[in-house]
């Protein structure tokens, strides 16, 4: 700031230093937790400093059985995971794009009409009108299928507010100039406006991926086959034995194994995150 | 925009997988609800009979209803009022220190990517009444902490866990807002004379004032639709009611109570709020927008 | 050769106004035209409707005897420089040129011998393969031009090109434009609200004012012999002075105590021109 008052720099740094603390303390705890065998769970104390079966412990939720009540491993969980995230997030964006460019640069009748039912998705996430949504899914024969965990979840207002923002404000003349140029509407597409969005879908795609993959109550209601879980709502169903068969060891494991890929992903692109954050909330 | 392209039928065309989509999982849901909220449907779905209004009539006479609104209030307010508090009082920080500004960044957004049911069972774990550190040490210090049977205890740990993965987003937008600030004007402050503290309160908080009306309001929203994972996977809604919030209840009365016409009518009520918030959300914006 | 015929062309927004009465304009092979006049008076606009950017309300527009309103800008054959330059920001200079031969299907080693040639005449070769954002005002304005050059177009459209290079620039472009085009010969249509600009370019100046040409001439023409006093008031710098005053026997009467006698020779002109103005 203006003026260089130690202490109050000092103060500063402690703060955060404190926040940070404070933040990170549960998952020090769970990866604390995941390096001691389940029996040093329920003796009155979880051990505070690391014990010597981590290896082991995270090995098995890995390769062999995620824990009890759920008996993919994890990395096959984890896959299904990415394949909903990814499905949602390109589904997301390519109908979204197309949409925008619908709206910003055709004119034609109901384009208003059009432009408000895609914003009243916006008022109806799935939690609230999660029932009739299901029955809508089991009626298609939608459930327990890669297609019932993604396709629902795909219509985006955001996303097409998102992009017809970031299309209005394309140049006219440089339209004019493509036009010009021979430039027909596909090739307008490809060849003009979707390398001038990179950095928008770039930065959407990593909203849109920490959204997919944090999917929880969807997948948990229209999967009930193993070969459809994913990795967050498998949580719940080792949650769900009865209390004494809880294997917390594995939870713990399972759990940092599961928000690892969207925290890598969030500090990795850290820019694009930011950008994207705030983008899709203007 | 006034340069268009003149093709007449292909932007129907590149609008149809959109509106399918909406169509299909958006509208039609809504419709049966709607439907549905008119009707009282047996626990097994073969039969359903036309009661009219009475599912709405249900709803708002049960006590267990506006418990659940004022639940959701209590939670909502909490989550976004401790959330904002301690992100301005970290953004602010943040916003003073001239070395590692981003290093801190880094270290206080991750928990934005983490699921809320993740979250949830991360903080669960610490406040567990018989092993959690947490719980433990608040019992040596005298204060009996089980919430599993203690309601407001059950609230205190959803808000907790909620409002820890918010706090990032919080932090995020105060960061942004922080550095918006004029310097000249904290200059001007400086040079009449006011400390760093009531710089602050007189100058840079008021000028904070449209970002803290804004996250005020995605707060809510958050702490309204995004939370049922934390609330599923800790509490589930419980001790008795405490912590059932109205979509929770949604959930938890059509699929556990198996009474669709009642959670259809509360879907209903819900959409309306949701329509509500969107717009006072989109007002705000507009006002963004003219003023930048 | 007759090149562009407009004739009663002219210009109704769906909102009911009327930015262009009626145009007619005949521009030969090889002209060089200036559309100038004040901002508003729909100079632009008549531009835009050439290049097939507006539609045409009413009157026909021909390029080479050819009916031009309903086709598209790309149908046209013809090549615009925009006042922004609109050069695609994500793509080289090499690629902003070639991006139109592209789209029309010319062999690949035929593009890099046109932009190569457009390229050395512009003197642009050693920045092919830079973007637009690493180059200067002047080298943007003459990619653009390289743009509409390569495609050897059948007219050439410029909407205020000038307008966003420093004075220095744009004296220095200006002579430049004017040279490339007599050597390429390609009919020109150039639209400026700077006079000076109009004056030293032109073959042929339109003076357009609120959508209705007011003079149609060559730049001494207009000079020498304004047609209305609007065309007296915006051409020549510094400005014309417009002094009301009365013709009488004893000569040009300007108030009570002050008349300039004249000549009979000189009466003969100025009564000659003070007819033909209070006619128009």
């Amino acid at each position: 700031m203006i003026e260089n008052r130690p202490w109050l720099t000092f103060a500063s740094h402690a703060t955060l230093f404190t926040g940070i603390a404070l933040v990170a303390l549960p998952v020090w705890l769970a990866l604390v937790a995941s390096t001691h065998p389940a029996s040093a769970f329920g003796v009155g104390h979880i051990p505070l400093w690391f014990g010597d079966a981590g290896a082991e412990t995270w090995g098995t939720v890995l390769f062999e059985k995620a824990g009890n009540g759920v008996d993919t491993p994890v990395w096959f969980m984890m896959l299904n995971s990415l394949i909903m995230a990814l499905g949602i997030t390109f589904g997301k964006i390519a109908i979204s794009l197309l949409s925008a460019y619908a709206i910003v640069f055709f004119r034609f009748p109901f384009r208003n009409l059009c432009f408000w039912v895609i914003f009243m998705t916006l008022m109806l996430p799935v939690e609230v009108r999660i029932v009739p949504t299901y029955e809508v899914v089991a009626n298609l024969d939608l459930l327990n299928s890669y297609t019932g965990l993604t396709l629902p979840l795909i219509a985006s207002a955001t996303a097409t507010f998102l992009f017809r923002q970031c299309f209005l404000s394309i140049p006219g003349e440089l339209v004019e100039a493509a036009r010009m140029d021979g430039a027909g509407p596909w090739r307008f597409f490809f060849d003009i406006l979707l390398p001038l969005s990179r950095t928008n879908i770039a930065a959407l795609f990593v909203i849109l991926f920490i959204y997919g993959w944090n999917q929880y109550l969807w997948p948990l209601l229209i999967t009930t086959d193993d070969a459809y879980y994913t990795l967050v709502m498998s949580i719940k169903r080792m949650l769900s034995v009865t209390d004494g068969d809880i294997a917390w060891n594995q939870i713990m494991a399972t759990t940092l194994l599961a928000m690892l890929p969207p925290v890598a992903v969030v500090i990795g692109m850290q820019k694009l995150f930011v950008k994207g954050l705030v983008d899709s909330e203007k | 925009m006034t340069v268009t392209f003149p093709q007449k039928s292909l932007p129907w065309l590149l609008l149809l997988p959109q509106l399918l989509i909406t169509a299909i999982f958006f509208l039609w849901p809504a419709e049966q609800a709607l439907e549905q909220a008119f009707y009282q449907e047996d626990a097994f779905g073969l039969s359903r009979e036309f009661v009219g209004l009475e599912n709405f009539l249900d709803l708002f006479t049960d006590p267990l209803y506006y418990q659940s609104i004022l639940t959701t209030l209590v939670f909502s307010f909490s989550v976004a009022i401790v959330g904002m508090s301690l992100a301005l009082l970290l953004a602010v920080m943040a916003d003073r220190v001239i070395r590692g500004k981003l290093a801190y960044q880094t270290l206080l957004i991750w928990p934005y990517a983490v699921a809320p049911a993740l979250a949830g069972v991360l903080w669960w774990i610490l406040f567990d009444p018989s092993m959690g550190p947490i719980a433990l040490w608040l019992k040596s210090a005298g204060v009996d902490w089980n919430h599993y049977l203690d309601g407001n205890q059950a609230m205190i740990l959803v808000v907790i866990a909620s409002t820890w993965k918010q706090i990032s987003y919080n932090f995020l937008f105060f960061l942004a807002g922080l550095q918006a600030v004029p310097r000249s004007l904290i200059e001007a402050a400086a040079i009449d004379g006011a400390s760093p503290f009531k710089r602050f309160w007189t100058i840079v908080f008021p000028l904070l004032s449209p970002t803290t009306f804004f996250l005020l309001v995605v707060n809510l929203v958050y702490a309204f639709f995004e939370t049922f994972g934390v609330i599923d996977a800790t509490t589930k809604g419980g001790p008795g009611q405490s912590t059932t919030t109205l979509v929770y209840k949604v959930f938890d009365d059509g699929f556990v109570g198996l009474d669709l016409g009642g959670s259809a009518a509360q879907s209903v009520v819900l959409m309306a709020i949701v329509g509500l918030m969107t717009v006072i959300q989109f007002r705000f914006i507009e006002r963004k927008v003219q003023y930048s | 050769m007759t090149d562009v015929i407009l004739e009663k062309v002219g210009k109704t927004y769906p909102n009911g106004y009327h930015a262009i009465p009626s145009v007619d304009l005949t521009i030969e092979e090889g002209e060089f035209i200036v559309l100038v006049g004040p901002s508003g008076c729909g100079k632009s606009t008549l531009l835009r409707m050439v290049a097939g950017l507006e539609s045409i309300s009413t009157g026909e527009l021909r390029i080479r005897s050819e009916r031009m309103n309903e086709k598209e800008p790309a149908e046209r054959d013809i090549a615009m420089v925009f006042q922004n330059y609109a050069l695609y920001p994500h793509m080289s200079v090499y690629d902003n040129m070639a991006y139109g031969l592209k789209n029309r299907g010319m062999p690949k080693d035929q593009i890099a011998e046109k932009v190569s040639d457009v390229a050395a005449m512009l003197g642009l070769t050693e920045l092919l393969q830079r973007k637009p954002r690493q180059l200067s005002g002047g080298q943007r304005q003459r990619v653009a031009m390289g743009r509409a050059m390569v495609r050897d177009p059948k007219v050439f459209l410029f909407d205020e090109p000038l307008s966003n290079l420093d004075a220095k620039l744009r004296v220095q472009m200006r002579v430049e434009i004017r040279q490339l085009q007599r050597k390429l010969g390609t009919t020109t249509l150039y639209v400026t609200h700077d006079q000076v600009e109009a004056m030293t370019l032109a073959d042929r100046l339109v003076v357009l004012n609120k959508g209705k040409a007011e003079q149609i001439g060559t730049p001494m023409d207009l000079y020498n012999k304004p047609a209305t006093p609007f065309v007296a008031a915006f051409i020549g710098s510094p400005s014309m002075n417009l002094i009301d005053a009365n013709l009488t026997e004893q000569g040009i009467k300007l108030s009570e105590a002050l008349t300039l006698p004249l000549s009979h020779q000189h009466r003969g002109g100025i009564v000659w021109e003070f007819v033909q103005s209070t006619w128009k």
